[in-house]
């Protein structure tokens, strides 16, 4: 059974309490949150979500409530509260859905020490994955979103989890966070795509996101092979190029970009390492979408051609 | 004065072409730098020597006209890997 599956209704109440179970890759979640608004916007983005066991075991149960006192009617706020711990301050209560996701991710990213985690979007196609390391404002989410319209699957838009005991690319498919411009470039790009309504005045602009495709929340069980890392970057008027890295050079951007690479010590490092040798490493320059599609199935297909070719 | 590696066995090397990674396993700090300042560090871990024995060791085969040149490569490597806390200096 999957979110959809609930009437809106039910959807609403469940939230409010007990809190809604559901299943994103290997996490199972309890939301539980009161605000109406919030649960229209779960029940877009979370519709194809398994629903998970409320007597199973869960991975982070959080809640998204109004705070008490007076903001409660006045410059309504909303608090994100993890295991009975309020780990952020309060924003706006309109923020209620880009909360719920910068919260999820710094639950998995402080708490899933079973991987390494890289703050990097992640695609795959063909059974390879490109990680796309960037920071704000290189066109990661961008490009990523734009891949995953155009036959990619999406493993993650922001946190990419490779598991330490084999070197593999667990799936954490979520909806893909845009932000300002990149907005209004994707629902044009890919006007079949369903988005959020659009936040304003959050800390990083104007927010909204993009329901990640039916097929990749699926085949979220599927792991994939590391085959590229690539260090995007929008740049207009600039040609599509890829410029490669040397793996010393590339070990030492990927560490910068891991969220718990210190804390693992040295399966962390042990872990890095493996990626380097099981991927090629790319600086990649863009400024024309459908291009750098184009670039990244080139990519794939000689992938293809190549793991063909060895079992041939 | 001789140099002494401030760790034995507690750093792990990763060797890509002309690039070497070394990880410290006591501080958890990862540092890029060429496969000789590698090498300099493994003497050091295994036997504390001063400059003119390591000018010694790594020069072996070289014309003498190429000894400052070497010389002066090794003291930059020791200053490096000093600065980074995996050798430290010590009075003979």
């Amino acid at each position: 059974m999957i979110v959809s599956d609930l009437p809106s209704a039910e959807l609403g109440t469940r939230l409010a309490d007990p809190g809604l179970h559901l299943v994103t890759g290997q996490f199972q979640l309890c939301i539980r949150s009161p605000i109406p608004a919030l649960a229209a916007t779960i029940g877009l983005m979370y519709a194809d979500y398994p629903l998970g066991n409320a007597q199973g075991f869960t991975d982070f149960h959080v809640t998204l409530e109004h705070p008490t006192g007076l903001r409660r009617w006045w410059r309504k706020q909303v608090v994100f509260e993890f295991d009975s711990a309020l780990p952020f301050k309060p924003l706006p209560a309109t923020q209620a859905f880009p909360m719920l996701e910068w919260g999820l991710n710094w639950c998995v990213s402080s708490y899933a020490n079973l991987y390494l985690i890289i703050h990097a979007a992640v695609v795959e196609k063909n059974g390879f994955a490109a990680i796309l390391p960037a920071p704000p404002g290189s066109g990661k989410s961008t490009l990523c979103a734009a891949l995953v319209t155009r036959g990619w699957r999406l493993l993650s838009d922001e946190l990419t989890l490779i598991r330490t005991a084999d070197g593999r690319i667990v799936p954490l498919p979520r909806p893909v966070s845009l932000k300002n411009a990149s907005i209004e470039i994707m629902q044009t790009y890919a006007p079949q795509a369903v988005f959020s309504p659009k936040v304003f005045d959050t800390v990083k602009g104007t927010i909204a996101h993009m329901k990640a495709p039916a097929d990749s929340v699926a085949r979220a069980a599927e792991d994939a092979c590391p085959g590229w890392i690539i260090f995007p970057k929008y740049q207009a008027g600039a040609a599509t190029s890829f410029v490669p890295i040397s793996p010393a050079h590339g070990l030492m951007r990927l560490a910068d970009n891991a969220f718990n690479y210190s804390s693992l010590g040295l399966q962390g490092f042990e872990t890095v390492a493996g990626l380097i040798d099981a991927c090629e490493v790319i600086d990649f320059t863009y400024s024309v979408i459908d291009e750098a599609i184009a670039a990244f199935d080139a990519l794939a297909a000689e992938a293809l051609e190549r793991q063909t070719g060895k079992a041939s | 004065m001789i140099w002494i590696a401030c760790t034995s066995q507690l750093v792990v090397q990763r060797r890509w072409g002309d690039e070497c990674i070394l990880y410290d396993i006591d501080s958890g700090n990862t540092h890029l730098v060429t496969p000789l300042a590698a090498e300099v560090l493994t003497r050091l871990q295994e036997h504390p020597a001063d400059m003119d024995s390591l000018i010694l060791f790594f020069a072996a085969g070289e014309v003498p006209c190429a000894l400052p040149e070497i010389r002066a490569t090794i003291a930059t490597i020791l200053d490096d890997l000093e600065r980074i806390d995996l050798v430290r200096r010590c009075a003979a």
